[in-house]
């Protein structure tokens, strides 16, 4: 039999009124997004971006009538899942918002010839990223994960995150020089 | 932010200022962004700027090889566990579950029992229900029944606050014979803010309510 993809507005249509296949569908495509933007926004809390997941489509299913079509579903999703993540982590883990790595508080090294991600790319400093982008403020972790690893839009992601796209470019530069410091300060720049 | 390399290079017999470290950062992500476009004539002829794009390119696409978590750990299996997890919730979810106050019948929500639900069932059948911070925690009023737009805010919270009053007799009360009443909705959750507001005011509290853990939904009552 052949598959007929629905439109957008059949899609949105089907989410608003409940459609169980659209919803089981959309489960098994999406999921993994939602799964690994928690997973990386927690250093790789397996049970909690497990929680997430659930607890996103959960609240996708309880807003479903709210859903009109203006941004994708899988953007709309991960804005649930992002503010489920927020709340989640609460307001103890939001104080990092301020930083570890004061941004603009030291100058990017200087290249000499080397790239330091070459180091990590042989396996050789892995923690050492996972320290350093557990070191950024939690708005720059996730749009720098969204960018780099789920490779969305700066639209997209000023729609996931809630901030302006402009907004979104500087947080994705200052968390990618932050990156940069911190590797350098542990002494993997080359 | 300033970039701390700004330096003047020639072109042509002009000097240009070299591109903003955040300008080159972008080019080398997107070399496409309309917004950079600028940079390119200047990008041609200045040798410092090329390697400095060069290292950022490195950079990024050093990050993007290197996954900050090992995801091949998780693989098909895995993802269809989790997705009939998912499933059963949904299943779960979609068996309605009647407001507060609506029936009879419904005896508790969550952790907290209906004590009295006759005025919230009246309120309810007015029209789409809206709600609002009180402006101190101590007020006992969140929750209006406002079935035309266009009421100025002023009179909304005014209506609220009496619409609050009479909700006193729809208090709750927990496990512990603790009453409660007051929806303070929403302030806590200022990220969910532009979501949740628009979710209330088209669609229905019964709706919001049910996307709550008991703790959250706990959080929402104000005890008397």
């Amino acid at each position: 039999m052949e598959h007929i993809e629905p439109s957008a507005a059949e899609l949105t249509a089907a989410i608003r009124r409940g459609d169980a296949d659209v919803f089981s569908h959309l489960v098994q495509e999406h999921q993994r997004s939602v799964f690994f933007m928690a997973l990386r926004m927690t250093r790789g809390d397996e049970p909690f971006a497990r929680d997430i997941v659930q607890k996103s489509f959960l609240a996708a299913w309880r807003h479903r009538k709210s859903f009109r079509g203006e941004a994708s579903f899988r953007t709309w999703l991960l804005r649930i899942a992002h503010n489920e993540c927020l709340n989640e982590l609460g307001r103890a883990w939001r104080k990092r918002e301020s930083g570890i790595i004061e941004e603009d508080a030291v100058p990017v090294p200087e290249s000499r010839g080397e790239n330091p991600l070459d180091l990590l790319v042989r396996g050789e400093a892995r923690e050492l990223l996972v320290e350093a982008v557990a070191s950024l403020s939690t708005r720059q972790r996730s749009v720098a994960m969204l960018r780099l690893y789920q490779d969305l839009s700066f639209k997209e992601i000023a729609d996931v995150t809630g901030i302006t796209v402009n907004n979104a470019k500087v947080n994705f530069h200052h968390a990618v020089r932050n990156i940069r410091q911190f590797l350098a300060n542990q002494g993997v720049a080359a | 932010m300033t970039s701390p390399v700004i330096e003047l290079h020639s072109a042509r017999g002009r000097t240009m200022p070299c591109i903003p470290e955040e300008s080159l950062l972008l080019l080398a992500e997107d070399p496409a962004d309309q917004s950079q476009a600028e940079h390119s004539a200047h990008l041609r002829s200045c040798a410092v700027c090329s390697t400095r794009l060069s290292d950022w390119e490195g950079i990024l696409s050093g990050l993007r090889k290197t996954d900050p978590v090992d995801i091949t750990a998780f693989d098909d299996n895995y993802f269809r566990e989790l997705a009939q997890d998912v499933e059963l919730s949904l299943a779960e979810a979609k068996v309605s579950r009647p407001f507060l106050g609506l029936q009879a019948r419904t005896s508790s929500w969550g952790s907290l029992q209906v004590a009295a639900p006759v005025a919230l069932a009246a309120a309810l059948l007015l029209g789409i229900l809206w709600s609002r911070q009180a402006p101190e925690p101590t007020d006992t009023v969140a929750i209006q029944s406002e079935p035309a737009a266009n009421v100025p805010e002023a009179g909304l919270e005014a209506e609220a606050r009496a619409l609050g009053r009479q909700l006193l007799a729809s208090a709750l009360e927990d496990e512990h014979e603790n009453v409660y009443a007051s929806l303070q909705y929403f302030d806590h959750h200022d990220d969910f803010m532009d979501e949740t507001a628009a979710f209330v005011l088209h669609s229905s509290l019964e709706d919001a309510l049910h996307q709550l853990d008991d703790e959250s939904l706990g959080s929402l009552f104000t005890q008397l």
